[in-house]
């Protein structure tokens, strides 16, 4: 497994080396056995072809020398057997059946004369082949041949082919060796380097540009890289301009936004404050239908006042710097449900309230995010006998996620991506009192510390609002 | 019986020294038996002239000119083996006119005297004729064919090789080249 594994890590050129090469040696091979298979068989034919040959002559020529008593010339004439290499042992026998002459070819081969020449015929036995037959001169036996023929110069010859194929094989490897460092410096390498040069891309430096030296693929998708480099460079501090303008644009409207809530409240006060007094002093005299306009006029004054609050509200949370901090989120989480015990006085409301996690963040933000989703569930469940509310968090790789769950009235989930906008609300005023301004905020707040708010819904039977905090404190706006 | 011992352990003495003494050769067998069995083997590889048999299946003779030197060696080596499919047959001359139908003629020592005069009569024959007459030379020259001598204790022959082709003699090759000479008599 490990090798498979190194051996899947290799280039792509080693791999197709390597294949290439191992087709190669592997046919080397096979050319060598049958080159061996070959080579055996037609030996051991031409053996069994000549040796027989050799053994009509030596037999004639031997004849006279078996006849008159002659070992001398005898010993001459198997000598002549030495012109042909794989005859190893020739002998001749009287015919008493003791040895009468005998050469023995100087070889490592351990061949020798045999006490006995056997039955007369031609065998192979094992490497070699052997051949015993009568000496006659008309008819008449005058004592017997032997010859030995060993198949040890086929096999020299067989490892001057397997020298060959190895010398082949090793020119095969170095050629290779080097195709495959040619291979390296002309193609992996620039890719490589063009790899590594698009990771730097995508890390963010837009400052790296390909070297475009070659005119090949490579150096063509050199010069597509820089020229898409350049693009995003472009683009990219083209957005940064935007994106200051538009900061620029979307602070000017906050400074807006907070001078005119905060210059709206003055004459507010006086309308609030001179209707009061009006109401007061000149109550009596005022018909039924005309205290009715003026406490009307002060009820609009008065949820004008509390839009106006919650505007100043959430533009100084978008402004004011936050004070980072540890703090556990079980105590801050106490405290706000605390500030709503009058409103849940008389109340059936069961809370399921898991441990929460400390974590890093700004406390008087944060506890703005708890009040409003607390409020809202508090506020949403208000038609339940029972109301349920269940508070939790989840750990995960980054993040925590906390969330607060109740069976309230819900909302309908294709509003979903209005729910969280500046001023906007999915019920109706009169059911459920509000600005509109609540999630607005909590999405700022949470958004400020790097994370995120989301939200899940059936329509009558619950909803349940999420938020993600960053493990290390977020990124900060 | 201890007496006999003695007598049985000196006669073993005796014959002991006397072989010793003797010019025995080195090979087992005695040296008519020897050359008895050359005689045969000569057949082996010698092709006759056309005219030599009266017909295929007639016999083989090989005649002894002479007092006969092999006692029973030539009946031992040569009986029942025939040449060819010629049967062979022993014959024992007294006279070389005696010759008539012999295919091997051996002249013994006996007729050293008569020499010339023997071999000249046995020219106008069939026969190959052989002898162990020394020196072989001598016996060539006189027109003999086949000369057998003693060589490092060994019985070998030289040969008259051009006589013998005169003849009409075909002598195996291979056997000239186990002669100790083909070229018997031509030497000064």
């Amino acid at each position: 497994m490990q090798i498979s594994l190194r051996v899947r890590n290799w280039p792509i050129q080693r791999k197709l080396l390597m294949i290439i090469l191992a087709a190669i040696s592997a046919s080397l091979a096979l050319v060598l056995v049958g080159i061996a298979v070959y080579e055996i068989t037609t030996y051991r034919t031409h053996l069994m072809k000549e040796v027989p040959d050799v053994g009509d002559f030596l037999a004639a020529n031997s004849a006279p020398t078996l006849a008159f008593d002659d070992p001398k010339t005898a010993r001459e004439i198997l000598q002549t057997v030495r012109a042909t290499p794989e005859l190893t042992v020739a002998a001749l026998y009287a015919v008493n059946g003791q040895v009468f002459a005998s050469y023995v070819r100087a070889t490592r081969s351990f061949a020798s004369v045999p006490p006995k020449p056997g039955p007369a015929g031609l065998r192979i036995r094992g490497s070699h082949i052997e051949l015993v037959r009568p000496v006659k001169q008309k008819g008449v036996t005058l004592g017997t041949l032997y010859l030995r023929a060993d198949m040890a110069s086929v096999y020299s010859r067989l490892r001057g082919y397997a020298g060959i194929v190895l010398v082949v094989a090793l020119a095969l490897w170095g050629g290779a060796f080097l195709l495959q460092v040619l291979l390296k410096r002309l193609v992996s390498d620039p890719l490589f380097r063009l790899s590594k040069m698009a990771a730097r891309i995508a890390g963010g430096d837009l400052r790296v540009s390909a070297p475009e030296d070659s005119g090949d693929e490579i150096g063509q998708l050199a010069k597509a890289l820089n020229h898409m480099t350049a693009e995003l460079a472009r683009s990219y501090s083209e957005l940064q301009g935007n994106l200051k303008q538009l900061q620029t644009a979307n602070k000017e409207l906050e400074a807006f936004s907070y001078s005119v809530s905060h210059d709206l409240r003055a004459p507010l006060r006086h309308i609030i404050g001179f209707v009061d007094l009006l109401f007061k002093e000149a109550g009596d005299r005022l018909d039924e239908n005309n205290r009715h306009y003026l406490e009307v006029i002060l009820d609009s004054a008065r949820i004008m006042g509390n839009l106006i609050d919650d505007l100043l509200a959430f533009s100084r949370n978008s402004r004011a710097e936050m004070a980072m901090q540890w703090f556990d989120f079980n105590s801050l989480l106490n405290e706000v449900i605390d500030d709503f015990s009058v409103e849940t006085k008389g109340r059936n409301i069961e809370w399921n309230i898991e441990s929460l996690p400390v974590i890093f963040g700004d406390r008087t933000l944060l506890r703005q995010v708890w009040a409003n989703l607390v409020s809202n569930a508090i506020k949403f469940t208000r038609p339940r006998d029972r109301a349920i509310i269940m508070i939790g968090s989840k750990r995960e790789e980054n993040d925590f996620i906390f969330f607060i769950r109740d069976n309230g009235v819900g909302f309908d989930t294709q509003y979903q991506d209005k729910l969280f906008g500046l001023f906007q609300r999915l019920h109706d005023p009169d059911e459920f009192e509000g600005t509109g301004v609540g999630l607005a905020n909590v999405q700022r707040i949470v958004r400020r510390h790097g994370g995120n708010v989301w939200a899940e819904s059936v329509l009558g039977e619950g909803a349940a609002f999420y938020f993600s905090l960053p493990k290390k404190g977020g990124a900060q706006t | 019986m201890e007496f006999l011992k003695i007598i049985w352990g000196i006669s073993a003495c005796i014959l002991a020294l006397t072989l010793s003494q003797m010019p025995v050769l080195a090979q087992e067998a005695p040296e008519y038996q020897i050359k008895a069995a050359m005689l045969y083997k000569f057949a082996l590889f010698v092709e006759w002239p056309a005219g030599a048999f009266s017909g295929p299946a007639s016999p083989f003779a090989v005649c002894v000119l002479g007092t006969d030197p092999f006692g029973p060696w030539l009946q031992h080596e040569i009986d029942e083996t025939p040449v060819g499919k010629h049967p062979v047959v022993i014959r024992y001359l007294g006279k070389a006119e005696e010759a008539g139908g012999c295919q091997m003629v051996f002249i013994s020592r006996s007729e050293r005297p008569r020499l010339k005069k023997v071999l000249a009569s046995l020219q106008n024959t069939h026969a190959l004729l052989i002898s162990d007459i020394s020196p072989a030379n001598e016996f060539c020259r006189a027109g003999g064919m086949i000369g057998l001598i003693i060589k490092n204790n060994k019985v070998r022959f030289e040969l008259n090789a051009a006589l013998a082709g005169k003849k009409g003699f075909k002598i195996d090759s291979t056997m000239k080249r186990v002669a100790t000479s083909v070229k018997c008599g031509e030497e000064p």
